[in-house]
């Protein structure tokens, strides 16, 4: 309930919370928003490089395909890889740092010190790797890549709960009274680790954007033509002195996104956390 | 009859770089059912390794020694596996902690906590789970029980706190609660309320209890017998009333004569000199005797348990000795 109310006082959650809402509603009715299909190439003569009119608000681009309707579409793919991976990562971690705490011994030092390993090295490059020898990346694989090289700091987060958790006398209470692990875990543990963990999501899903678009950028993400961010900001890079509103449009959507999940994310945590008030 | 918990030998030890703790060292009681038996000792005595290692709930590094016998109603609980120890903790075993705040989850209702406790022992559904748990909270008087029932920890006062974990503690109606410490946490009145509840539900459910505290007011108050512990030992045993009147261990004597009594006026507490050796390197002997004002050559030896008159013992070698003083 104190939850509630210092959340309904914070401003910034509150801007987060509008410009998330927006770009989900805007992803959610693309279809009906936009008046050109993403894909169509309305006229290669007359339409190239068009600046933004009334017909085409955010102009359109090489291909003289409908920009507004792109960037729109392209929220759709943006949105759903990042939330996607964010929960495969989320799950992934949030059990891997469970069993890292609770065993620990030598299954907790397994664990930890690869992670340390795979942390060593920087996620584009780990990324980059894994979709280089994977032929034909579609979202789904995309979504699987993004999940699996992401989950390292959910895991670490939720082990360093854990290890906290698991000494706090009710733990040592529901033990007494007869409660097993299983139980123990699901009743007590999770419950405890979910505000930690919802905000790293949440702050992890604008990063996630990021990424998926850093690596359509670099063309190994989101194949053409499907629109995605990342891939039309590259393409309006070889135009960015004669139409520069090919990658701008996409670029402020882009930026747009990552700061609703980021002010959403801070929110939470100064709500969720009792020593921030 | 066979008592309800028969102890052996209880030893349980830790072992770090320090090398190794023995906490709780050679300790044998019996309890009978609807019996109440209070354990009481400075801190690092050695109570709460004692009242955790009878449901082997200690955590590596610490371990029960083998050789220890912990028997509930003739069945060794040291030697039974997980899944058949789980049924006996809180359904035939329950425990109360000394933190009534800590003891509860901060993000689950007082109510649910008592159904999940209910439901892991017992096939009841869910309606009639929530009702037994309106009931429990009734019954260790808490006011407007169907409110509180869907409170969160937090919102209750630590009095409440208390009685919401002892309504939690004998929702199985257990045969034997262990009380570690129930009251140390609490303000004085809400201490006193407390104890009054854990007289009332004796009497009234039969329950045993086995009531740790280094309060000899409140073992006074609620215990038949009284086990002193010293240095991971039980250093005397007797009746409540026999222990009270004359102590035959002169640690028990120095901590009767160290608490504060209403009908000794102005006077300056008698303190124990020196402190507890640390677990790790208890001296030679009787470990009490390097505080001890009686101590004399024959303490360098391990005294044993002595009889002193029936159910009446005390480890102390000035007991032996024929026309010693009562320290």
């Amino acid at each position: 309930m104190r939850v509630l109310a210092v959340m309904r006082r914070d401003r910034r959650l509150r801007a987060g919370l509008i410009l998330v809402g927006v770009l989900v509603t805007v992803a959610v009715f693309a279809p009906l928003l936009s008046v050109h299909a993403p894909t169509a190439q309305l006229d290669l003569l007359t339409k190239q490089y068009a600046p933004p009119s009334w017909a085409h608000p955010f102009g359109t681009d090489f291909y003289s395909r409908d920009l507004l309707s792109r960037v729109l579409y392209g929220a759709r793919i943006s949105l759903s890889v990042a939330v996607l991976a964010v929960l495969l990562s989320v799950t992934l971690g949030t059990a891997i740092g469970l069993t890292a705490g609770m065993a620990g011994g030598w299954v907790d030092v397994v664990l930890m010190r690869s992670l340390d390993a795979a942390l060593a090295i920087p996620r584009i490059f780990l990324v980059l790797v894994v979709v280089a020898l994977w032929h034909n990346v579609g979202v789904t694989g995309l979504v699987t890549i993004l999940g699996l090289t992401s989950w390292f700091d959910t895991s670490r987060i939720v082990r360093a709960e854990v290890l906290s958790l698991r000494t706090r006398e009710f733990v040592h209470a529901a033990r007494a009274l007869g409660l097993s692990t299983a139980q123990i875990v699901r009743r007590h543990l999770l419950p405890n680790v979910a505000a930690p963990v919802i905000v790293a999501a949440t702050l992890g899903i604008g990063q996630m954007v990021l990424l998926e678009a850093g690596l359509s950028y670099l063309s190994v993400g989101v194949r053409p033509p499907t629109p995605s961010w990342g891939q039309m900001i590259a393409e309006g890079q070889t135009a960015l002195q004669t139409a520069p509103w090919v990658a701008a449009f996409p670029g402020i959507a882009l930026v747009l996104t990552v700061l609703g999940f980021s002010l959403i994310g801070d929110g939470l945590r100064r709500a969720l956390d009792p020593r921030a008030s | 009859m066979i008592p309800l918990l028969r102890v052996r030998d209880l030893r349980a030890t830790f072992v770090d770089d320090d090398g190794t703790t023995r906490a709780v060292d050679g300790v044998s009681f019996d309890l009978d059912e609807g019996e109440a038996l209070g354990i009481v000792g400075e801190s690092g005595a050695g109570k709460s390794v004692l009242a955790l290692s009878l449901l082997r709930l200690i955590d590596p590094p610490g371990r029960i020694a083998p050789g220890s016998l912990v028997e509930y109603r003739g069945t060794d609980l040291l030697q039974l596996p997980e899944p058949a120890l789980r049924r006996v903790r809180g359904a035939e075993i329950a425990m109360v902690f000394q933190h009534p705040g800590a003891s509860l989850n901060p993000v689950l209702r007082i109510g649910d906590q008592i159904v999940e406790t209910l439901r892991a022992h017992r096939a009841v559904t869910m309606p009639d789970a929530r009702r037994q748990a309106v009931e429990l909270l009734d019954l260790v008087g808490i006011p407007e029980p169907d409110r509180w029932v869907s409170a969160y920890p937090h919102e209750l006062s630590g009095g409440l706190q208390q009685r919401a974990a002892i309504a939690m503690a004998l929702s199985c109606e257990p045969k034997l609660l262990i009380a570690d410490e129930p009251t140390t946490a609490l303000d004085v009145t809400v201490q006193a309320q407390i104890l009054e509840l854990l007289l009332e539900l004796r009497q009234r459910l039969g329950t045993a209890l086995l009531l740790i505290s280094h309060d000899l007011g409140v073992v006074a108050r609620l215990a038949e017998r009284v086990a002193v512990m010293y240095g991971g030992q039980i250093v005397e045993q007797a009746t409540a009333a026999e222990l009270f009147a004359s102590p035959r261990h002169p640690y028990t004597a120095a901590l009767l004569a160290a608490a504060p009594r209403w009908d000794r006026k102005s006077e300056r507490l008698a303190a124990i000199p020196g402190a507890v050796a640390p677990a790790t390197r208890w001296p030679a002997g009787c470990r009490f005797h390097p505080r001890c004002p009686h101590a004399w050559e024959r303490c360098g030896d391990s005294p044993p348990l002595l009889e002193v008159g029936t159910g009446h013992a005390a480890r102390c070698w000035l007991v032996a000795e024929p026309g010693s003083l009562t320290p």
